[in-house]
């Protein structure tokens, strides 16, 4: 019984790390331009089919795969930005969700059309062998996986925090007029956010993706748990977004051991909707948490 | 009633043509674009006239298709019983849902309606008790309105398709009557401008809600039509593809008009079938779709109609005869004060208290104004002035204290209640309904004493029709009373500033309230301006209203108040007579300092 639980641990961290890794993506855009990005998910599932195709078609290794997927994703969500989010900003802020929402049937039709509906194996460097520490199993793949999570998430915390362009990054989000008569180029910082955003999600969608499969609704999901630790973590705290996304991934593992692995995906919504019903505008502003 | 008679020929017009197409495919995508329709129009109710950013609304559409299939299966209710039993379990369900959702705000509204819409989607995947999980439910018992196929040479696609046009005739006709009455007028009050919705006795979650369940009902009800028609339903009815889809059919077509949503539902129910790109590319055909409608077409096809016509008529001759059509009425005084309930009584601040975190905007504020009184709150800028309104009228909640309105604690009560007690205000900054006309803003001000039965107004009964035709009289008279008479078809955000101020007075007026608290009506009006508003505050008081007025304009406030009150801090530091306010050291003190005697 501990075991398990333990197991479990383990196994929820590993994957809560990389929900982190996507809830971050979509905090730096929903933190400066407040809208919700609806194609955040495909961005999380170009990011596993470029890793997929870097391994399996232009015979990448696996971390350069990763790096090459979340460049390439990068590029993808600038792209995103320029066509299907700046020209609706000035409108009634539903229309950036109805454009990016639309942008999010695009993909997915086109990743279906590039690599078919079904679900694609990323072929793994990583031998199947467990490593076995006391009663917990683990796999060499996911402790790679967990570390990238990790320096990804530290890297990004440490650039918000010592960067100038970093620190921009906050000032628009914390009030973006004070920050634009302080002369801070925000056409720029929006690409510059966009890509970083897109960057975080690839970043998730190549971990999972490989642990998993990648198919062309594997981002669904995704953005839905993302926005859940968004707001569960507070909008605009990098800590506080990733403790929720490990704390969601260890709660999905220990629902799955103890419960039933039906309603493993309710976790998320269910501990949100309770969280905004009992602090409906309570959760902490960007930056004021200490980024 | 050529307009009447445009949608019956509209309507007989989509149930008859698609029988002359020899394809019984296309047949079928017609009856399911209009089955979509409840839907589309479901989720126009409360997104295009409640303005609520509502994302995950169809997804009653697939919950009203579950429950009228399970009814019919399970349960084994004929089939004709299941589907408005369908329609009212959806309305039920969604009660639960909007009620916790509307306590938030902006996105978080949207994010929350978008997961519980995934919430139900992982339950219809799972309980599979219920709903037989991924699978669906297969063989569902047809709709037979006549008793088997080819009665009278109908077919069941025909005998399906012309009941459909038969409720969605019912379901715009009862929307159009709810437009027209107080039911509809809130939902778009509440849509332009929520805080003032709720100073003139609207209550913002009542309509939210009642549209809320209003539109499930409907896209409910297409559900129960669609289960029947097509015989299976799945958890796909439930997904984001159909979420999607209904989305595009509400823009395109036209949100916030009644013909858009079943324009856009035949138009992009149809069109990308037809066009043959079904199996492959429909989602991305459906994207770009979407993606040019709201970039060339943000009004939908019905806006892009409106704006052709209305280059071809010449469009501004038009406006400039409606509004030469309106008699320029004498401005006079009122008389009386029609549509008020009950005259003004005693308010009672009892040691006031407003905190801020640490920071206190409001210190044991005490005074009394009395009926018929024209009081003037004045004090430096931040002293608490317009937070002392936002307590009175139940914008923010006090922190100490208590405030007495005829004998009874109004602490701790919503804008929307107090409003209804008959105290009401305008805004600091300009705040009225900017996308309807004058008219139309003074008209949902009305809103506290109209007639509320929503059934008298779909029957337009004799009492209904009464409260109307009294509530266009009081309209017409506050018009006048501002001086508006010749602006009102004219939008609101189109009136100049002076006039944008006079008809927020117009607007706080029709509600009938008795007390009336007016923050800086005078800022940045020219002397002209100051003195008509002079003259309306003092036919007010002969009509005998209660007004509290902030304003920084002196001589205003010497000349048309009998009391004053000043603020310095949050602190009150004076109250008297104007004459006496002028001598108080302290109120010097307040303005120009301590050492203004001494230089």
């Amino acid at each position: 019984m501990f075991e398990l639980a333990l197991q479990q641990v383990v196994n929820g961290l590993l994957v809560g790390a990389i929900y982190a890794l996507m809830a971050l993506g979509m905090m730096v855009i929903l933190g400066i331009l407040r809208i919700i990005n609806m194609a955040q998910g495909e961005l999380y599932m170009l990011g596993g089919y470029f890793c997929y195709l870097a391994i399996a078609q232009l015979g990448f290794g696996y971390f350069p795969a990763i790096v090459f997927a979340m460049l390439a994703t990068a590029c993808a969500g600038v792209l995103m930005d320029r066509l299907a989010v700046r020209p609706f900003l000035r409108r009634p802020s539903y229309m950036v969700f109805l454009s990016t929402f639309a942008v999010s049937m695009i993909l997915q039709n086109v990743a279906e059309l590039i690599w078919g509906p079904d679900p694609q194996t990323v072929p793994s460097p990583f031998t199947s062998a467990p490593i076995v520490i006391g009663p917990i199993f683990l796999t060499t793949q996911k402790l790679f996986i967990f570390a990238v999570a990790l320096a990804t998430v530290g890297a990004f915390a440490a650039f918000l925090r010592y960067t100038r362009v970093g620190m921009a990054i906050r000032a628009l989000a914390r009030d973006r007029d004070a920050a634009l008569l302080m002369g801070i180029d925000a056409d720029r910082i929006q690409s510059i956010t966009f890509g970083l955003g897109a960057a975080l999600a690839a970043a998730a969608g190549a971990l999972l993706g490989t642990m998993f499969n990648v198919y062309p609704t594997m981002g669904q999901l995704p953005l839905l748990k993302g926005f859940a630790l968004v707001v569960m973590g507070g909008m605009g705290s990098v800590g506080g977004v990733f403790v929720a996304g490990l704390m969601l991934g260890v709660a999905e593992g220990l629902t799955a051991g103890f419960l039933s692995t039906r309603y493993v995906d309710l976790v998320a919504f269910v501990t949100m909707l309770v969280v905004l019903m009992l602090k409906p505008e309570g959760l902490s502003k960007w930056g004021t948490s200490g980024v | 009633m050529s307009k009447l008679g445009n949608w019956l020929a509209w309507l007989f017009a989509l149930a008859v043509l698609p029988s002359l197409m020899p394809n019984p495919y296309v047949q079928y995508v017609v009856n399911l674009s209009l089955i979509l329709a409840f839907a589309t129009i479901g989720l126009n109710v409360v997104f295009g006239y409640a303005g609520q950013h509502a994302f995950g609304h169809p997804v009653f559409f697939g919950v009203g298709a579950y429950a009228s299939a399970l009814l019919a299966t399970d349960a084994a209710w004929p089939v004709g019983l299941a589907i408005p039993a369908g329609a009212i379990v959806t309305g039920a369900l969604s009660a639960l849902i909007g009620f916790p959702s509307f306590r938030l705000r902006g996105i978080y509204f949207g994010v929350a309606t978008i997961a519980f819409s995934y919430v139900i989607y992982i339950i219809a995947q799972n309980w599979i008790d219920l709903t037989r999980g991924p699978m669906g439910i297969p063989s569902i018992p047809p709709l037979w309105v006549l008793p088997a196929d080819n009665v009278l040479g109908l077919n069941r696609d025909v005998q399906n398709r012309i009941v459909v046009v038969v409720f969605l005739g019912v379901a715009i006709w009862v929307l159009a009557r709810l437009l027209r009455s107080p039911m509809g007028r809130a939902w778009i009050a509440i849509r332009e401008n929520e805080s003032l919705a709720a100073s003139v006795g609207i209550s913002p979650l009542l309509y939210q809600m009642l549209a809320f369940v209003f539109g499930a009902a409907l896209a409910g009800l297409g559900g129960g039509f669609y289960a029947h028609y097509v015989g299976f339903v799945s958890p796909t009815e439930l997904g984001f593809h159909y979420i999607g889809v209904i989305f595009i059919m509400l823009i395109a077509g036209g949100a916030g008009t009644l013909a858009g949503p079943l324009i856009g539902s035949v138009v992009f129910g149809v069109l990308p079938e037809l066009l043959r790109v079904a199996e492959t590319g429909r989602n991305l055909l459906l994207g770009l779709i979407l993606l040019l409608c709201i970039a060339l077409l943000p009004e939908g096809l019905v806006g892009l109609w409106q704006r052709l016509r209305f280059a071809r008529s010449g469009g501004a001759a038009a406006v400039a005869a409606a509004s030469a059509a309106q008699p320029s009425a004498v401005q006079a005084g009122p008389a009386g004060i029609p549509g008020s309930r009950e005259p003004c009584g005693v308010l009672e601040l009892r040691g006031v208290s407003k905190a801020f975190g640490g920071l206190s905007a409001l210190s044991d504020i005490s005074f009394t104004v009395q009926p018929g009184e024209v009081v003037g709150l004045i004090g430096p800028n931040g002293a608490g002035k317009t937070t002392l309104f936002n307590v009175i009228t139940g914008c923010l909640r006090l922190s100490g204290g208590d405030i007495v309105y005829r004998g009874r604690s109004i602490s701790g009560r919503a804008p929307h209640q107090i409003a209804a007690l008959g105290i009401t205000r305008t805004f600091q900054v300009t705040s009225l309904f900017p996308q309807l006309t004058a008219a139309e803003n003074v008209r949902i001000g009305t809103h506290l004493w109209s007639c509320h039965n929503p059934f008298s107004a779909l029957l337009r009964t004799a009492k209904f029709r009464q409260a109307e035709a009294a509530i266009e009289s009081v309209v017409n008279e506050r018009l006048a009373l501002v001086g508006l008479t010749e602006q009102r078809e004219v939008l609101a955000s189109a009136l100049s500033y002076g006039d944008q101020r006079r008809l927020e007075v117009a607007v706080a007026l029709a509600t009938g309230a008795s007390l009336v608290l007016l923050d800086e009506p005078a800022a940045g009006l020219n002397a002209e301006e100051t003195d008509q508003l002079r003259t309306l505050i003092r036919s007010l008081k002969q009509a005998g209203y209660t007004i509290m007025v902030i304003e920084h304009d002196m001589r205003l406030v010497m000349s048309i108040c009998e009391r004053i009150v000043v603020l310095n801090y949050g602190c009150n530091i004076f109250a008297g007579t104007p004459e006496d306010a002028v001598a108080d050291a302290g109120v010097i003190e307040a303005y120009l300092g301590t050492d203004a005697g001494n230089a």
